[in-house]
């Protein structure tokens, strides 16, 4: 009987989300322009529903504060967004991560001119260095974070807009350093990642969550959890995945954010 | 320089002249002009970049900066290089330079300077390395499109003007200059009418061209109708003249045989003598009547030289035979050189050589009075021009290796001259020249018109040089084919012979016998003809028939046979020619008749006054065996007669010397020499002289000749004799004119023993140079001046006979007692002696 009414709550409630959570709604962090958010998310997006059965909306925000402000407020059902903003919608929402890369982490570079009496962080004391803006995790948050209360030297920081900005400095000679990250370096045309050394690499950290209020139902979770391992097991699906980017899907928590929690990050965040 | 050149050239150089401008001056121009300009442009566009660049240059922004520059390097073409650095000197644009890239700086690719600002403070700098040479090139290639623009335009209306004076005025003048060419050339087919009808100045031209040309054809029908008219008239003439000369040949013959046959009979003195000078006369006529019918057949080319082998020594010592003795008559020298290696043997018309020189020979003797004629033979190698033309004649022809030689003759006189203006007619014949010639000298005036005809049908040409009173040198050559050259020393033994055959008289018909009688057909239709023939014949002992046609002959050969036919060619209802074809048709059939082995045919002699020799071959064939010409000579006549019978039936006889006192009878010598008598035997001798009786002219003893054996030698003493001789003649008788005045008696016996020395060295002289006739003369006057006792005594009459005598036997060459006038004379020079005068 007890097991009977467990199941018809269960199935009352389930019904009832059905019904409340008929449309959930996705937030993904500005990181290219609204468009191209809309190309690489909408197939995704078709497939979640496809495999779920639910139906999805993408909310786009036309910059970094407005998408801060939308997951601080809780509009988001689900969110990708990067590590920092976990912490912050962890703390204002309890968003919950739900999946992440688990092929790669996130670190930042600190590279300085080939050739450039500079080996060591410690030599960067008072230096100007640059980097794309001050709250880009891996090129800026974390080293900018580690300089000051790893390594406690103080330096001159110019924000060069781009990642190609900080690596052209840096190579022309314009500043003595720059904070980078591998992807962005890698991307560099051959003749310019020659002239630079990478002299320091940040520490590492789990990368972009998708994360998911806590208002979803655990089945809705769980069913979007099980179409992305879908996804990720089809060649389809996996095409679908390098696009956002994601090599490989596997679940995830709020511990594995933990050693970011840590650095206190948000002394060093830049409003 | 054509006129189109003349057109076209200056068009040639207007272009060239503008497309130089544009390219040379107005394109440079151009450039700097565009340069400057975008210069100015660029900067400010540099400018506008310095301060776009700013902002980023402040926040470092250097991707951005890079992504515009690359840009601009990328898309404007001028902005080769950029370069952008910081306040601090380090670049920050491009990533690599390369070296000097901003240093070389010339017109085409100026290098821009910028300072960037950051309030008032220069932040940075901006370098940009311009690189025209895309603007130059455009503005070079927009260039070239006009100026070939410019060349098809200028050179259009060079090509359209070109056409158009090509078309209205080159074309059309080359066209009448092609016309007029034509024109001048006769004809008048291709007259200029194309543009008649084109109204511009050379359409004028064209119809006045046309007109010109029309009237000029009018014109030259006109002149070639009149000179077809003259021509055709002048053809007539000669036609005529040939025509009548024929006509008057043939009754000519007839006087001159029956004037022969006359001599011949047994005439007086008196009658002979008038016998004589009607064939003298007759002579002269036939002469002339030779030389008109040859002027006629020159004029109307129808005249043919009629080569045969001669052996050239013996033509020309024939030629000295005739005239030394006219010259020495005269009292002139007569001399002949031939070049040395003349070959003797040539090929030429022997007639008509003999004609010209006897023409020429006759006019030096005629117009000579003292001094001398020398005729020079000489032979070179045919002048080149005359060769070429005698080796085509020669074409079809063997072509055997026959050399052929540039006769020479050159014949010199001392006499009156010719006056420098006459030369140039002198070769003309009389219808044309100054007939004051012939009115001057006689004759009819074509000897030498003719001569001149005959030399260059011979292929040669004659010239003549002369001064008044001082002579006249003539010389004209022939070509001639030699047939064989003949050794110095066989032509000494030629002469030789030649002298002792000359030595021979002339024949006369009293000079021939029969070896047996014939029986004769003659067939004449001219009755003096007949008789003619019929007398010589009949005179030699043979039967002679006659007929007066060629039917009447064939019908008298059918009833008999004859021994000989001598058959006339031109005769009416039958002439001889087809009357001798059917004789000898008629002979044929009576031979096979008769089934004789060997065919009986009567030898036939054709006599013809026209002997074309084309129509011997006709002859021959009709079945002639010898042809014979009028007017009739007897000598050839018997010996074509004898080769006719094939055998001599008619043979010379001749009286031997010494039996003078055959012919002058005893009666006659025993009678006294009368004046009279004396007179008549002059008479006489002269008679027989003019009928062409030729005296013996050689005055050498066979002994002299052994003798002397040098020839050259022995002509020089002739020559020296017979001056001797004529000087001693003219003496005697200036001697005796003086006597007929001279009264006192001593002189005249002085005068007469000069005489008398003169006879007497004179009879020396004449019997070394065997003057036969001279010296039995002046040995009987040296004979009968030493009988009597005193000079006083002498008969001068005689005396005076005795140089009339010599004086004629002087003039007439009269040296030996051969011939009938040497005969009578030596008779009558014996009748002194019986008369012991």
């Amino acid at each position: 009987m007890n097991a009977f009414l467990m199941l018809l709550t269960l199935k009352t409630v389930s019904a009832a989300g059905e019904i409340q959570q008929k449309i959930l709604t996705i937030g993904v962090v500005p990181q290219f322009s609204p468009r191209e958010l809309q190309q690489r998310w909408q197939p995704i997006l078709h497939q979640l529903q496809h495999e779920t059965g639910y139906e999805f909306t993408l909310l786009a925000s036309s910059n970094i504060p407005e998408f801060e402000k939308k997951f601080e407020t809780g509009i988001f059902d689900f969110a990708y967004m990067n590590p920092y903003h976990l912490i912050v919608a962890n703390r204002a929402q309890g968003y919950q991560p739900l999946l992440r890369d688990h092929a790669r982490a996130l670190f930042g570079i600190i590279v300085v001119k080939q050739g450039s009496k500079i080996d060591d962080i410690l030599d960067l004391s008072d230096k100007i260095v640059a980097f794309p803006a001050p709250n880009a995790l891996g090129a800026a948050l974390i080293p900018r974070t580690e300089f000051a209360t790893k390594f406690n030297i103080s330096i001159q920081e110019k924000y060069v807009k781009s990642h190609s900005s900080v690596y052209l400095n840096v190579a022309l000679g314009s500043t003595d350093a720059g904070g980078g990250v591998m992807r962005t370096f890698n991307a560099q045309p051959a003749h310019i990642k020659n002239k630079l050394k990478i002299i320091y690499e940040t520490t590492r950290v789990a990368p972009h969550p998708l994360v998911v209020h806590p208002r979803v139902d655990n089945s809705v979770k769980m069913g979007v959890l099980q179409a992305f391992i879908a996804m990720d097991k089809t060649e389809e699906g996996r095409s679908l995945l390098d696009k956002i980017p994601i090599k490989q899907v596997g679940h995830a928590t709020i511990e594995d954010y933990k050693n970011l929690l840590d650095m206190e990050l948000e002394a060093f965040y830049v409003r | 320089m054509s006129l189109q050149k003349k057109i076209v050239y200056p068009f040639l150089f207007i272009l060239a002249f503008l497309m130089g401008g544009a390219h040379f001056v107005l394109l440079p121009w151009a450039i700097e002009e565009q340069l400057e300009e975008r210069l100015i442009s660029e900067r400010r566009q540099l400018s506008l970049l310095a301060v776009a660049l700013e902002p980023d240059i402040i926040s470092l922004d250097l991707a951005t900066i890079h992504l515009t520059l690359k840009e601009l390097e990328n898309n404007v073409p001028e902005w080769q290089h950029i370069m952008l650095t910081n306040n601090e000197s380090i670049m920050l644009y491009p990533v690599e330079l390369e070296q000097n890239v901003f240093a070389a700086i010339d017109d085409t690719s100026p290098v821009l300077l910028q300072n960037l600002y950051f309030d008032d403070t220069v932040i940075g700098y901006l370098k940009v390395k311009l690189n025209f040479s895309n603007v130059i090139r455009k503005i070079e290639e927009r260039f070239i499109f006009i100026e070939i623009l410019l060349f098809i335009i200028i050179g259009s209306v060079g090509l359209l003007n070109y056409l158009i004076q090509r078309f209205f005025v080159s074309k059309p003048l080359e066209a009448l200059a092609r016309s007029t060419r034509r024109i001048s050339q006769g004809d008048y087919t291709q007259q200029y009418l194309q543009v008649k009808t084109r109204k511009d100045e050379i359409g004028d031209f064209v119809t006045a061209f046309n007109r010109m040309a029309v009237r000029l054809e009018k014109r030259e029908k006109q002149l070639t109708e009149a000179a077809k008219q003259a021509e055709a008239a002048s053809l007539a003439k000669s036609q005529f003249l040939a025509a009548m000369s024929h006509e008057i040949r043939t009754p000519l013959t007839g006087i001159l045989g029956m004037a022969d046959l006359l001599i011949n009979s047994n005439l007086d003195m008196e009658q002979s003598s008038w016998a004589s000078n009607i064939r003298g006369s007759g002579r002269i006529l036939l002469t002339i009547l030779n030389e008109i019918l040859d002027q006629s057949k020159l004029e109307a080319n129808k005249f043919e030289l009629n080569p045969v082998e001669v052996d050239i020594i013996d033509f020309i010592k024939a030629i000295e035979q005739l005239y030394k003795p006219q010259a020495q008559e005269k009292g002139l020298t007569f001399q002949i050189h031939i070049a040395r290696g003349l070959p003797s043997l040539v090929l030429l018309d022997d007639i008509r050589l003999q004609q010209i020189l006897t023409n020429l020979l006759n006019n030096a003797v005629k117009f000579t009075e003292k001094g001398g004629i020398t005729l020079t033979i000489g032979y070179s190698e045919v002048p080149f021009g005359k060769q070429e033309t005698e080796i085509i004649h020669d074409k079809g022809r063997e072509r055997q290796q026959k050399q052929q030689i540039f006769l020479s003759f050159s014949l010199k006189d001392t006499g009156v001259g010719i006056d420098e203006s006459l030369l140039d007619h002198i070769f003309q014949p009389f219808s044309q020249a100054d007939n004051s010639i012939s009115r001057r000298y006689g004759g009819t005036g074509l000897g030498l018109s003719i001569t001149y005809q005959l030399i260059a049908l011979m292929g040669g040409d004659i010239q003549i040089k002369s001064e008044l009173e001082k002579g006249t040198e003539i010389t004209f050559g022939i070509i001639t084919t030699v047939l064989s050259s003949v050794s110095q020393e066989e032509r000494a033994q030629r002469i030789e012979q030649n002298n002792k055959q000359n030595l021979l008289p002339q024949n006369q018909l009293s000079d021939w016998q029969s070896k047996s009688s014939l029986v004769i057909l003659v067939v004449d239709d001219v009755e003096v003809n007949r008789r003619l023939i019929q007398a010589i014949f009949k005179k030699l002992g043979h039967m002679v028939e006659t007929a007066v046609d060629g039917y009447e002959a064939v019908q008298k050969c059918k009833e008999k046979t004859y021994d000989l036919i001598l058959m006339d060619i031109r005769m009416p209802v039958m002439d001889g020619v087809e009357a001798t074809s059917k004789i000898r048709a008629l002979e044929k059939e009576k031979n096979k008749a008769q089934r004789q082995q060997t065919s009986h045919m009567t030898p036939i002699v054709a006599i013809t006054a026209d002997l074309d020799k084309h129509q011997i071959a006709k002859y021959l064939d009709a079945g002639f065996d010898q042809i014979a010409t009028k007017p009739i000579d007897y000598n050839s006549l018997f010996s074509l007669v004898n080769n006719a019978l094939s055998e001599d039936v008619l043979i010379l006889h001749r009286n031997p010397v010494g039996e003078i006192d055959e012919l002058g009878t005893v009666d006659s010598v025993l009678q006294a020499p009368q004046a009279n008598q004396f007179d008549q035997m002059l008479e006489e001798v002269a008679g027989l002289l003019r009928e062409g009786h030729v005296a013996e002219t050689t005055q050498i003893e066979p002994e002299l000749i052994d003798s002397l054996g040098d020839e050259v030698l022995l002509q020089e003493m002739e020559e020296h004799f017979n001056k001797m001789y004529a000087e001693s003649c003219l003496y005697i008788k200036n001697r005796l004119s003086v006597l007929e005045t001279e009264e006192k008696q001593d002189v005249r016996e002085r005068v007469i023993s000069e005489l008398h020395m003169t006879f007497h060295s004179l009879k020396g002289n004449c019997k070394s140079f065997g003057h036969e006739l001279a010296a039995e003369l002046a040995t009987r006057i040296d004979q009968y001046l030493k009988s009597v006792e005193s000079y006083r005594d002498v008969n001068v009459k005689i005396l005076h006979n005795a140089s009339r005598l010599l004086n004629f036997l002087n003039d007439n060459k009269i040296i030996r007692a051969y011939s009938t006038a040497g005969k009578k004379i030596l008779t009558f020079v014996k009748i002194f002696e019986n008369q012991k005068l």
